[in-house]
Order: structure tokens, then sequence, then C-alpha cells
């Protein structure tokens, strides 16, 4: 594919209000094909809503969502595997009663064809479907360290593999973009770095990352972007150093009053 | 736990194969147990409950709703093969073809109509549906004979041969429930399948992984009435005679019972569910007096097993892990995001 067309993730002024509470007012970014974009702000900036209008879990009053070019269609999130664009949730969002193998099979299930009637019958596409899915899936987990929890179901793992597998899941959908809504969230310290590593490691794939997290150690080491989100709207945005230093940024962060003397320091 | 697994057969692992396998097993084996007349009548009517159960299990098993609507979409499969063959002549492998195809049309609308209703509401409509069903088999006295049933439907038959020997019957049945059982299992194991169960499981990662609820429970109650029609079907040319008592509320409740205890969505629930249905009418036919004292204990069981159905049951516990994820999240967030200091 031409760099042209892997321009990964543009969101141009898209608002939301929830009756008279605007959410997000004209937020325009871009998340770069190969690059990790941050997105921070403090708790109810509007950055899980931002996730949810980019991956079409909610309709946004004004506004566009591109993936590499494309516009996708507003308010439809089972549309979006099919423009590559794949995201992980703030509350972990898994498929209980299912193997871990099975779960990060989901996501290689979204870029295969295949009919219901198919399925029914066990036709030739529907094998070859699924052991290429299960292979796909395998070599996952292989690569992240999960093989040996492949036929465990997925609520039997601690909550730090367990959000490992969601992360697993949608890079089984070979996506062009991922929308990480807080991926470190109820992870203790020490796991901060390998998921540093992991993430990192969607980047240099070619993949277009918005990575929206509260661990600002997390995402002043590994972001090439930050846009920064306060009251819905896009408060300043650079580089992790610049945004660092902006004091707009730590009166958005620790209130009025701070911003003379101080900086954030990490 | 997972190592010994994983020393499994990669794709058997917990794919439920040995309960299809099972299910086959006994299909096949039960007649030979015992194969009297009386023996066979019963087993017969097993194989009917087995396909019957293997259809309410795409729903209340597979896609975790809880739907009343079995019991109607049975009847409906065996007036539409009784009253097209009492009423219109059509040889009975016609009949067995057209049921199916009539009880799918019908499981398709009221599927569309009731399954974007939250749960109760679901089960009211489903329930309903049921309802109108049972209540045109007893109205439209033209067509379906009424409240004293419709007589006289012939045996099936196929090239001009009856299928009246016992075993023969039981063979016929026997055969269409291992082939519904066999395709029912290729679902379970398949991407539609899968999609189904991640669904109940996680509405939103299921939507992002790209798969449509819509078609998928559509799917679901295309295939849970499909199966209805051919199970009713069979038990119209098993019966010969059929009366609207057959698909009432009791039957509709004992149905979704039956799979509950045996296992709703996997592959052993229906033949245990089965078992248990036969078991029940045998015993109930020889304490005839009783039957609404069984049906009420088997009501009270249920509604003490299960006070917010299945369904709920499963929602209950998701939403107690969650919160239970939530809090632990919760706690171990908060060094982090202390690291925002001054
Ligand atoms: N469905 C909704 N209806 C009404 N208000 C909503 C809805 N969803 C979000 N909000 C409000 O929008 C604001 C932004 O919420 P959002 O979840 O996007 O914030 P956030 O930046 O992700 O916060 P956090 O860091 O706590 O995750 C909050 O004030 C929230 O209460
Ligand atoms: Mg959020």
């Amino acid at each position: 594919m031409s760099t042209s067309e892997r321009q990964g993730l543009r969101v141009t002024g898209v608002s939301k209000a929830y009756g008279g509470l605007q959410v997000l007012k004209d937020v325009t970014l871009r998340a770069p094909a190969g690059s990790i974009t941050a997105v921070i702000g403090p708790n109810g900036a509007g950055k899980s809503t931002l996730a949810n209008v980019i991956s079409g879990f909610v309709t946004q009053d004004a506004g566009q969502v591109f993936v590499n070019g494309a516009e996708l269609p507003a308010g439809k999130a089972v549309a979006r595997a099919g423009h590559r664009l794949g995201r992980t949730f703030q509350n972990l969002e898994v498929f209980t009663g299912m193997t871990v193998l099975h779960n990060v099979a989901m996501g290689a299930y979204s870029r295969q064809k295949g009919s219901h009637l198919g399925d029914l019958i066990r036709g030739p596409r529907t094998r070859r479907n699924e052991r290429e899915a299960e292979e796909s899936a395998r070599a996952l987990l292989r690569k992240f360290g999960l093989e040996h929890r492949a036929d465990s179901l997925v609520e039997s793992l601690p909550f730090g593999e367990a959000k490992l597998v969601e992360m697993v899941r949608v890079l089984a959908m070979e996506p062009e973009v991922v929308v990480l809504d807080e991926p470190a969230a109820g992870l203790p310290p020490a796991s901060a770095m390998p998921l540093a590593e992991t993430i990192a490691g969607m980047a240099q794939e070619g993949i277009g990352v918005l990575l929206i997290e509260h661990n600002m150690k997390l995402v002043m080491s590994i972001s090439e972007h930050v846009v920064v989100l306060d009251q819905g709207r896009v408060l300043t945005e650079g580089s992790p150093a610049e945004v660092q230093k902006d004091p707009r940024v730590i009166e958005a962060y620790l209130g009025p009053g701070h911003a003379k003397s101080e900086e954030l320091t990490l | 736990m997972s190592s010994r697994l994983s020393a499994l057969p990669r794709s058997l692992g917990r794919t439920n194969s040995w309960e299809l396998w099972i299910t086959i097993g006994l299909l096949l084996l039960l007649p030979m147990l015992m194969a009297t007349d009386y023996a066979l009548h019963i087993w017969t009517r097993m194989a009917i409950y087995v396909i019957l159960l293997t259809g309410l299990n795409f729903i209340n098993g597979m896609a975790g709703m809880i739907s009343l609507a079995q019991a109607g979409f049975f009847g409906l499969g065996a007036y539409a093969a009784g009253i097209a063959a009492v009423r219109f002549d059509v040889p009975p492998v016609l009949a067995l073809v057209i049921a199916p195809v009539v009880v799918t049309l019908a499981a398709l609308l009221v599927g569309m109509m009731s399954m974007r209703l939250k749960e109760i509401y679901f089960k009211m409509a489903t329930l309903g549906a049921g309802f109108v069903l049972f209540l045109l088999f007893g109205r439209m006295v033209e067509l379906t004979g009424g409240p004293n049933g419709l007589v006289g439907i012939p045996p099936f038959s196929l090239f001009g041969f009856e299928f009246t020997e016992p075993i023969v019957k039981y063979g016929f049945v026997a055969l269409l429930a291992i082939i519904g059982a066999i395709v029912a299992h290729n679902l379970l194991v398949s991407r539609t399948g899968r999609a189904l169960r991640a669904y109940g499981a996680s509405e939103p990662a299921a939507l992002a992984a790209g798969a449509s609820p819509f078609k998928l429970r559509l799917l679901a109650f295309g295939m849970s009435g499909f199966y209805a029609g051919v199970a009713g079907a069979l038990e119209a040319f098993d019966s010969r005679f059929i009366s609207p008592s057959t698909f009432d509320f009791m039957m509709a409740v004992l149905l979704v019972v039956a799979l509950v205890l045996s296992g709703a969505g996997r592959m052993i629930g229906p033949i245990l569910g089965a078992l248990l249905l036969t078991g029940i009418e045998v015993f109930a036919a020889d304490y005839a007096d009783y039957e609404p004292l069984i049906m009420g204990v088997i009501f009270l069981i249920a509604i003490q097993l299960f006070p917010r159905g299945l369904a709920g049951e499963l929602a209950a516990r998701r939403e107690d892990r969650r919160e239970r994820a939530k809090r632990e999240a919760a706690e171990q967030a908060k060094p982090d995001q202390e690291v925002v200091r001054a």
C-alpha cells in the first residue's frame, strides 16, 4: 500500500453533546500510520467519548472520522472491523465462557469472508477459515507469551493477562488503526514496561495507534505526539516535552495557581 | 489445568465434540437396550424432543436469550404438516418440507419483533407469540379441528412405503435427530456460533470485532424455527392426531426448564433434556391424576433455581465479575494516576 493510502486515522471537527453537556467540541486530530499519538486529559475530559465516536459506538453531532482517507459511517460500530479499525475498552471487555484462543480468533474472523450456511455444513471454506483463524491466533499468543493459556477460559486469567488478551484480539484483526482506551488502567506499575513495548511494537508494524492514557510515564515514554483534551476541547498538542511544560496543561490537571512555579515532572 | 488441556488434540479443546458423540451414541444405543414396540414408541418421542431442544438451544443456549416460543413453534410445525396432509392431501414427504419452512418464517418474524427487547420483555414477547399460536390452534376450527384436535393424519411415507413399523419410525426420527445434532455442533464450533456466543458475553467487544448481532440472532431464531418445524411434523406423523393442549404454556415452560436443567448452550443439553421430558411424560401417564402436581413442582423448582432466568443469571454473574475487575482496577490504578504530581 502506498504511503498516501496509509495515512492512519484522521478526526476532523468532531462535536458531541449529551443534553446540555458539550462533551466534545470541534476536536480535530491525527494518528498517522506507524506512530503513537496520545490523548491525555483529566477525568471527564471526553476521551472515552472520543474513542466511542471513532469506533462508531457513539454518533457524533458533527465532524468526520477517516481511516486511510476513507470516511467511516457515523455510529456504525459493527462496520469498523471492515475498515480495519480496532479498539480496546477502558473496562475490560473479553468473551467470558470462551477460551483465550477463541477470544483471539474472534479478531481473526473479522477479516474473513464466509457464509453462515457454509458454517452449518462445515464446508471447505469454513474449515480453511477455522484453521487460519486458530493458527494466526496461536501465533499471536506465542508472540505475546500467552501460548500456555490458549485453552484456558479467559475469565480464569489474572487481570493483566486478560487485558493483554483483549489487545491481542484486536491485533488479530490486522488493523490499520488501533484505539486503546486506558490500557494501563488497573495494571500494577511493574506491567507498564511490557505494555509500553507491546504498544510500541504495534506502531513499528505500521499501525496508527491512538493511545488514551492516564499513566503519564507511559504516555511520555512512547508517544510521538500528545493531544491534550480538556472539557471536550483540544487544549494544546505537541511533542511530549512541549506538552509537559505547557502551563495550560498543568493548570488543567492540577487546577489554577500551580501554573507558574511548577511543571509536570515524570 | 491449561497444560493438560493443551495436550488434547488442538481442535478438540473445549469444543464439546465428545458431547456430540454421546448424543449420537445414545440415539443409536437406546433402542438396542429396549426394543419392544412400546419402548420404541417412547424412544421415538424422545428423539423428537432431541430435535426440538436442539433447535431451542440455538436461542436459549448459544445466544443466551430465554425464548418461550418453542412450544408454539412445535405446534405450528405439527399443524402445518397435519393440515397439509389431511386437508390438502399433500404427500407426507412434502409436508415434512413445508412445515419447517412455515415455522422458520414465523420464527424469523417473531425474532425480528422481539430480539431487540430487554430480557424480561423478550421472555414476555416470545411467550405471547407462543400463546397466540396456541389460541389459533384452538380457534381456527375449519383448519385445525379446534379443541378436539386434528384427526386422520396419515403415517409418514416415502415412495409409497409407509413408516408404521416402530423400528422404522424410530430409525427415521433418530436419523434426523443425528443430522440435526451434527449441524448444531458445526455451528457451535464455527465462527458463526462463536460470534453468537461472544455477543452474549460482551456486546461491545463483539460489535468491535465486526459481528452483527442482528444477523446472528436472526439466524438463531431461524434455526430454532426450522428444527421446531421438523420436530412438529414428525410429531404429527408419529401421533397421527394432534390437539392444542400438547403445545400449551406448560409445554413452553417445560421445554425451557428441561434444557436449562440439562445444560443450555452445550451439545449434551438437548439429549439429556429429551430424556428428562420423556421420563416425565411416561411417569405422568402412569399417574395421570398427579400430572398438574408434577408440573407444578417442576415449575417451582425452575423458578427457585433461576429466579432471574438463565440469561439474567449469567448477566448477573458477568456483572459481578466486571464489578470485581473494576474494583481491582480502581485499587491498583491509584498509585499510577498519581504520577502526575507537582
Ligand atoms: N452516555 C452519556 N450520557 C451523558 N453524559 C455522558 C455520557 N457519556 C459520557 N458522558 C459525560 O461526558 C463526559 C466525558 O466522559 P468520558 O467518559 O468521555 O470522559 P473521559 O475523559 O474518558 O474520563 P475518564 O478519564 O474518567 O475515563 C463526562 O462528564 C461524562 O459524564
Ligand atoms: Mg474514559
